[in-house]
């Protein structure tokens, strides 16, 4: 047996269309939360990066990096350090320079930790074409694998040296990826553009220095 | 027509109230309680009462402050202090020596960061004439990295490397393990305390 | 007897026959038997016995029948009253197309038990000759030393070979100079280049086992990444051992690192003496993540890019 008939349509009509509305806002918000979801594992915990050039210091949350020397060389070699006794350091071994497959590239930048305890760098050379280059294990004096430690609000610094084919260099950029212990998840980064380009990076690599000195890593002004 | 409560599903609704809170902070107060046991993440510290606090069977008391005393070694760039923290520990028996070993420190300012020991300080003639222990990699041992005799006062000088704006906002911390951490059956279970700067400048 | 006539029934509620049924001895309901008999001129039990009649006369029925039911079954009377019979019917094997199957359940049975053996036959022959794997390239890209040979990660030129005793570790080693340029967009790790080159002295107890990579221009540094799209001379170095190549167990944890681990490398000249070249393939790489490890990196894919014949120096 049918039942009357409803004494108030109006009522059910308006309650289906924000019923419908409220819908597709939903709709809309979980296909803007799906987008944002990011899929591969990997890059899941991916170094978190952060951008910035190099006249200015560049904060990655758990540090800062502010580059301070840019230099192209033909040869690099690990300037010693000094004796006990603070004696005159000497230049080091200027003949245990090595020649580059091309042409050195020697940042010198200043990392101030943050919050926490850091100890180890690693640094990638963007060239701006398409390809990068890791930093070069041929010094002992740059920033690399053990060395010193990076303590919160006192600034360290150092030098990364990479080693390319000169043509290979079109709007250069570095990452500094600066992490504690063995796991570089999650971790901070930063990318700096060297703001080096076009003909005044040419003048620049093609004046380059017969032999440069690695400095050893050093704590600075805070 | 059934009572409002009973159509608000109000039972429900209580219960689930009352679990979903509990469902997610039991396993997560559980998965600390691990954590801290572990000692993989460092021990909620206990503030020192009147510069004293006992450790794992060890007593420790704060004896003084310094900043800025760098005797011969070279001072570090401006903007940047040495603090160095005198403590005396008095492990009461050889178990408590032994986990003197274990022994760890950070200093902790105001705002939150931290700083582990500098030992590049450790050589100055002040420290080495006083013939304190300077924790290192073996812990609080005397010279020859052996446990500290129990029953004696033993001297520990920690040194600390940090920017001078922190200087007066520090904390120091000083974390002992109360078990081996050999396995599940003994974990490490550290313990720490807090002591207050009160600078003697 | 009253016979109700069949009227409309209440939205809700089942026919007349579901409401407290008294079950008779053949197991019908009793006004059920009302309108059987009104609309069905055979019992159940004639009617069951219609169907095992219908089944055996499918199964007897020869092949190629076109509807084996439609002969063996009385044909009912045409008209409205003939819609049960249709409803019994064995599904029909008529439709589709005419293939040269067996009709009969019975012919199907046997095609299916001769077939399998046949099948397994193939399966069995299949497996011995290799399975559905990539065929093996069967033609050899020989190169010749000097000449670049190219994959999809790198450029590789070798030129000559020597092998000689191994002053650092003891025992005895196989060094290629060669020149490698990577034609990637980020530095390679060298412990990733180890799977791409293969070394084959055509004797079975010379085998080579991990390479290193050490630059000509600094002969103490072994090589850590391979930078991109810079060529560098390097050498390639090759410990050797006693072995047979095909032999790829995978070692047991006590065996990698028990006491073989710091046992004496092995005393390979005998082997050595006798052989004077050394065939090295450069095999195909593809870049991909790991079996448990989602990051990628980059892995020989069997597929050989050339095959160097070196002769071999001694000493």
């Amino acid at each position: 047996m049918r039942a009357a008939p409803d004494p108030r349509p109006a009522r059910r009509r308006s309650g289906r269309a924000s019923t419908v509305l409220a819908s597709a806002v939903l709709l809309a918000l979980l296909l803007g939360a799906q987008a944002l979801r990011i899929h591969d594992d990997e890059d899941r915990t991916a170094p978190i990066e952060a951008s910035g050039a190099a006249s200015e210091p560049v904060d990655a949350r758990s540090f800062t990096v502010e580059v301070v020397d840019v230099a192209f060389a033909r040869s690099v070699y690990d300037e010693s350090g000094f004796s006990f006794g603070g004696d005159e350091a000497d230049a080091g071994a200027a003949d245990g320079a090595v020649e580059a497959n091309g042409v050195w590239v020697v940042v010198t930048a200043d990392i101030t930790a943050a919050e926490r305890t850091l100890e180890r760098v690693e640094a990638e050379l963007e060239t701006g074409e398409g390809t990068t280059y890791g930093s070069s294990g041929v010094s002992m004096n740059a920033l690399g694998s053990i060395g010193d430690a990076f303590s919160p609000g006192i600034p360290r610094r150092g030098a990364v040296v990479f080693e390319l084919p000169p043509e290979r260099l079109a709007s250069p950029s570095v990452r500094f990826n600066v992490f504690s212990g063995l796991d570089r998840r999650l971790s901070g980064s930063a990318l700096v553009d060297l703001e080096l380009s076009g003909s005044e990076l040419k003048k620049a690599v093609d004046g380059a220095e017969e032999a440069v000195a690695v400095p050893q890593s050093e704590i600075r002004k805070a | 027509m059934p009572p409002l409560w009973k159509r608000l599903q109000l039972p429900y609704v209580a219960a689930v109230a009352v679990l979903l809170p509990v469902s997610v902070a039991v396993p997560w107060w559980l998965e600390e309680r691990k954590l801290a046991e572990s000692g993989a993440v460092p021990a909620d510290p206990v503030p020192a009462q009147g510069g004293r606090a006992d450790l794992a069977g060890s007593s420790w008391e704060v004896r003084g402050f310094l900043q800025d005393e760098f005797g011969e070694a070279e001072p570090p760039p401006p903007g940047i202090s040495l603090v160095d923290v005198l403590f005396r520990a008095v492990p009461s028996d050889e178990a408590a020596a032994e986990k003197l070993l274990s022994c760890d420190f950070r200093a902790e300012d105001g705002r939150g960061r931290v700083w582990r020991p500098d030992g590049s300080f450790s050589t100055r003639a002040a420290v080495t004439e006083a013939g304190a222990v300077t924790p290192g990699l073996g812990g609080c041992a005397d010279p020859e990295g052996e446990p500290l005799p129990p029953g004696e006062k033993a001297g520990v000088i920690v040194s600390f490397l940090v920017p001078e704006d922190a200087v007066d906002s520090l904390v120091f911390q000083v974390q002992v393990d109360t078990g081996s951490g050999e396995d599940e059956e003994h974990p490490r279970a550290p313990v720490a305390a807090e002591f207050r700067a009160e600078k003697k400048n | 007897m009253f016979v109700r006539p069949f009227t409309v029934r209440r939205r809700g509620t089942r026919g007349p026959s579901s409401r407290g049924c008294r079950m008779s001895p053949n197991g019908s309901n009793p006004r059920e038997a009302v309108f059987r008999s009104a609309f069905n001129p055979l019992s159940g039990r004639e009617r069951a016995r219609g169907a095992v009649r219908r089944l055996l006369g499918a199964v007897r029925a020869a092949p190629g029948a076109v509807s084996s039911f439609g002969r063996s079954f009385p044909s009912p009377p045409l008209g409205p009253l003939s819609f049960p019979f249709v409803a019994h019917h064995l599904p029909d094997l008529d439709d589709g197309p005419d293939l040269p199957l067996p009709r009969t359940v019975r012919g199907r049975v046997l095609l299916a038990a001769a077939g399998a053996p046949v099948i397994a036959l193939l399966l069995v022959a299949l497996w011995l000759t290799g399975g559905l794997d990539d065929a093996k390239a069967v033609q050899f890209k020989t190169a010749e030393p000097g000449k670049a040979v190219q994959n999809k990660l790198l450029k590789a030129t070798l030129h000559e070979a020597s092998v000689g005793a191994d002053p650092d570790l003891g025992g005895y080693r196989l060094e290629v100079r060669a020149e490698l340029e990577s034609l990637a967009d980020e530095p390679v790790p060298a412990s990733q280049l180890n799977t791409l080159f293969k070394v084959d002295f055509g004797r079975k107890d010379l085998k080579a086992e991990t390479m290193r990579v050490r630059l000509v221009r600094l002969p103490d540094t072994e090589l850590g990444d391979l930078q991109p799209k810079m060529p560098e001379e390097v050498v390639l170095v090759w410990t050797l051992a006693e072995g047979d190549p095909a032999d790829d167990k995978i070692k047991t944890a006590e065996e990698t690192f028990g006491e073989d681990f710091l046992a004496e490398p092995d005393d390979v000249s005998a082997q050595l003496a006798e052989v004077d070249k050394a065939e090295i393939t450069v095999t195909g790489a593809k870049f991909e993540p790991g079996f448990t490890d989602p990051a990628k990196r980059w892995w020989t894919d069997d597929k050989t890019a050339g095959v160097y014949t070196l002769p071999l120096e001694k000493g």
